[in-house]
C-alpha cells in the first residue's frame, strides 16, 4: 500500500472515498466529448474513447475547452453518472469549480505525479480533510 | 487566501446562501492558484446559457439560486442561448428545447442580469478600458477583453464566474497581474491578412505551433509583421487562438499594452507564419460536396461585418433548399435594421438570426448534413460529437455566399 499526500477542495470539507481508478495522461474536454447521460468519453482518438469514467476514481492531467464545461460534471451528477473522486496532476479553473459545485471530491498538487505512479484499475482510498488529502493505493 | 472579515462571514453564511456557495468556490479558485486575496470586478459576462450545452444541470443550479434571491452584485451581460428568442422556429427549434430555454432566461433575469445572450458583449453595453478588473468568460470575449483593450479578466468558467457576479469579486491571480501578461512566444506574419477568415486562420495555425508547450495560462503570442486589423479581425483571431487556450495576445503597433510587449525579447518559442501556413488549413478544410447550410457570426457578427455580408450578396438570393444563417446580437440588428439591411438581407433569403450563435444551438440533422462556416472555432465546436456532431467546413466570407447563393433572376 502507497500513500500520495496532497490539496484537495476546501468546501469538500471530511470525507473519505474508495474506488477503481481509471487513468490517463491525456487531457479531458468536458463540453462536447463526455456523454453526460453514460458518463463515457466521446472524444475520437482518446486513448478513454468509449471508457465510463462515472463511479471510478478518474486520474488526468486537467480539463481544456470550453468555459461551459463545468457544467458538464453538474450534469454527471444529477444523472448520478459523476466519478467517484476526481484527481487531477495540473488540474484547471473549470475542473476546480465544477467540482466544488457538484461536490465532487477533487485532489490536486500530490507528492508524486499520480498518472506515472497509480495505474487503472487499481482500488483507490481518497481521504480528505479541510484541503489536505491523502491517496492510499 | 487571506478573506476580510466581511467575506469570511459571507462563507460562514451569514449572508445567506446564496453568497455561501458563491464564496466557496471562489476560496476553492483562489487556493487552487495561490491567490493573495478576493479582487472587486467592475463587470462580469456569464456563459452556460444554451440548454444545449448547460442541461438540466445548469436549470437546477440556477433554480437554486433564484430560490435563494440570490442578486449579482455587478453589471453582468450573458453569453448566447440556444436559440433567437423570438424567432426560434425560423431556425426550427421544437418547444420542448424553447420552454427549457425560456426557464433559463427568465432565472438570469430574476437574478438582475442583464440577458443580452451574445458572445460580443463589447460591441454594446461594456465599455472597457486599460487595467480594469472584470470577471468574463467566453474564451472569445475574454481574449478580446483581455488583448484589444487591455482590460484584466482570467478564462472564467461558467460557475466561477456566475459566483464572481453574485460576490462582486474575483480571486487576484494569473491575468490580474501584471508579471502574468508577459507575452512568451513571438510570431512573425510573412502573409498579408485579407478577410476575416485568413486572420481566423491564422489563430488555428498558432494555436497549433505552440499546443505542446504547457504554459501556467496558455501561450501569450506577439505577432509582428500586422500592420491593419479591423475589430472583427482581431476577434476572428483570438476566437481560434482560445481554442488552443490562449486569452491574450499582442499586435505589435496595435494592441495598448505596449509597455509590457516592446521590453521582451527573449521566448520561449518564436515561428514565421507564410502563405504555406493558411493554405494547408484551408485546403484541409475546404467542403468536399455542396453544403446545406451556410452560417456566420462566430463570434457574433457586428455592423461592419453586416454589412460587408449585405455587400457581397447583392443581387443574389440563397438556393432552393439552402439555409444561409447570420448570427448577431439585438443591438447590431438594431442598427442594420435602421440602415435597412436587416430587409435587404432577408428578401434574399439570409435570416438574421439573435441571441444565439453558431455553436450552441440544435441543428436538425436530418435536413443539415454539412455545415459551412468562414470561422474556425464555430467549426471545432459544431463538429464536437456529444454537441451537434456535423461536418463542418471553413472558407472565406465572400466563398460561403458564392457556395450557396445564386444570381437573382
Amino acid at each position: 500500500m502507497t500513500t500520495l499526500n496532497g490539496k484537495a477542495l476546501r468546501s469538500i470539507g471530511e470525507l473519505k472515498v474508495e474506488g477503481v481508478s481509471i487513468v490517463t495522461n491525456q487531457p479531458i474536454t468536458l463540453l462536447g466529448f463526455v456523454d453526460t447521460k453514460t458518463g463515457i468519453i466521446m472524444e475520437k482518438g482518446h486513448e478513454l474513447e468509449g471508457q465510463s469514467i462515472s463511479d471510478k476514481v478518474f486520474i488526468f492531467p486537467k480539463g481544456v475547452g470550453s468555459t461551459v464545461g463545468p457544467y458538464v460534471l453538474l450534469n454527471l451528477k444529477k444523472n448520478n453518472k459523476a466519478p467517484l473522486a476526481i484527481i487531477n496532476r495540473e488540474s484547471d479553473q473549470g475542473t476546480i469549480a465544477g467540482c466544488s459545485m457538484a461536490k465532487i471530491p477533487l485532489v490536486y498538487d500530490l507528492s508524486e505525479d499520480p498518472i506515472d505512479t497509480i495505474p487503472s484499475l487499481r482500488l483507490v482510498k481518497v481521504n480528505i480533510s479541510n484541503g489536505q488529502a491523502n491517496v492510499e493505493y | 487566501m487571506y478573506l476580510t472579515k466581511d467575506e469570511e462571514s459571507s462563507l460562514e453564511g451569514d449572508h445567506g446562501e446564496a453568497l455561501q456557495v458563491a464564496m466557496s468556490l471562489l476560496v476553492d479558485v483562489g487556493d487552487f492558484y495561490k491567490a493573495d486575496k478576493l479582487i472587486s470586478v467592475d463587470s462580469a459576462h456569464i456563459s452556460g446559457v444554451s440548454y444545449l450545452t448547460g442541461g438540466d444541470g445548469l436549470i437546477d443550479l440556477l433554480d437554486f439560486f433564484v430560490t435563494k434571491n440570490a442578486k449579482v452584485g455587478v453589471f453582468s451581460t450573458l453569453n448566447p442561448s440556444g436559440m433567437d428568442r423570438i424567432n426560434w422556429k425560423s431556425h426550427f427549434i421544437d418547444l420542448e428545447f424553447a420552454t427549457k430555454q425560456y426557464h433559463i432566461l427568465r432565472n438570469f433575469e430574476a437574478m438582475g442580469v442583464s440577458t443580452t445572450c451574445s458572445c460580443t458583449p463589447y460591441d454594446f453595453g461594456h465599455i472597457l478600458y486599460k487595467g480594469q478588473h472584470i470577471a468574463w468568460a467566453e474564451s472569445s470575449a475574454i481574449t478580446f477583453a483581455n488583448s484589444f483593450f487591455g482590460a484584466r479578466t482570467n478564462k472564467e468558467d461558467s460557475l466561477s464566474v456566475l459566483s464572481a457576479a453574485i460576490a462582486g469579486k474575483t480571486p487576484n491571480y494569473g491575468f490580474h497581474l501584471t508579471e502574468n501578461r508577459i507575452p512568451n512566444v513571438k510570431v512573425s506574419v510573412e502573409v498579408p491578412l485579407t478577410s476575416y477568415s485568413d486572420f481566423s486562420v491564422l489563430g488555428e495555425v498558432v494555436g497549433k505551433k505552440f499546443n505542446h508547450i504547457p504554459f501556467p495560462f496558455g501561450a501569450i503570442p506577439v505577432f509582428d509583421g500586422i500592420s491593419h486589423a479591423r475589430p472583427h479581425q482581431l476577434k476572428g483571431l483570438g476566437a481560434a487562438l482560445a481554442s488552443f487556450g490562449t486569452q491574450l495576445y499582442h499586435v505589435k503597433g496595435i494592441t495598448p499594452e505596449n509597455e509590457i510587449y516592446d521590453k521582451v525579447t527573449r521566448f520561449d518559442d518564436e515561428c514565421t507564419i507564410t502563405e504555406d501556413d493558411l493554405n494547408e488549413v484551408y485546403e484541409e478544410l475546404r467542403p468536399p460536396s455542396d453544403p446545406d447550410i451556410v452560417v456566420i457570426g462566430c463570434p457574433n457578427a457586428n455592423l461592419e461585418e453586416i454589412m460587408e455580408l449585405e455587400e457581397l450578396s447583392r443581387n443574389l438570393k440563397v438556393r432552393d433548399g439552402k439555409e444561409f444563417w447570420l448570427f448577431t446580437n439585438r443591438a447590431q440588428k438594431g442598427l442594420a435594421e435602421g440602415l435597412g439591411l436587416v430587409k435587404s438581407l432577408e428578401e434574399r433569403g439570409i435570416k438574421i438570426l439573435v441571441d444565439t450563435c453558431p455553436e450552441v444551438t440544435p441543428y436538425d440533422k436530418n435536413r443539415f448534413k454539412t455545415i459551412l462556416t468562414n470561422s474556425i472555432k464555430a467549426q471545432h465546436y459544431i463538429t464536437a460529437p456529444s454537441l451537434n456532431g456535423i461536418p463542418t467546413y471553413i472558407l472565406p466570407v465572400k466563398a460561403c455566399v458564392d457556395a450557396i447563393c445564386e444570381v437573382n433572376t
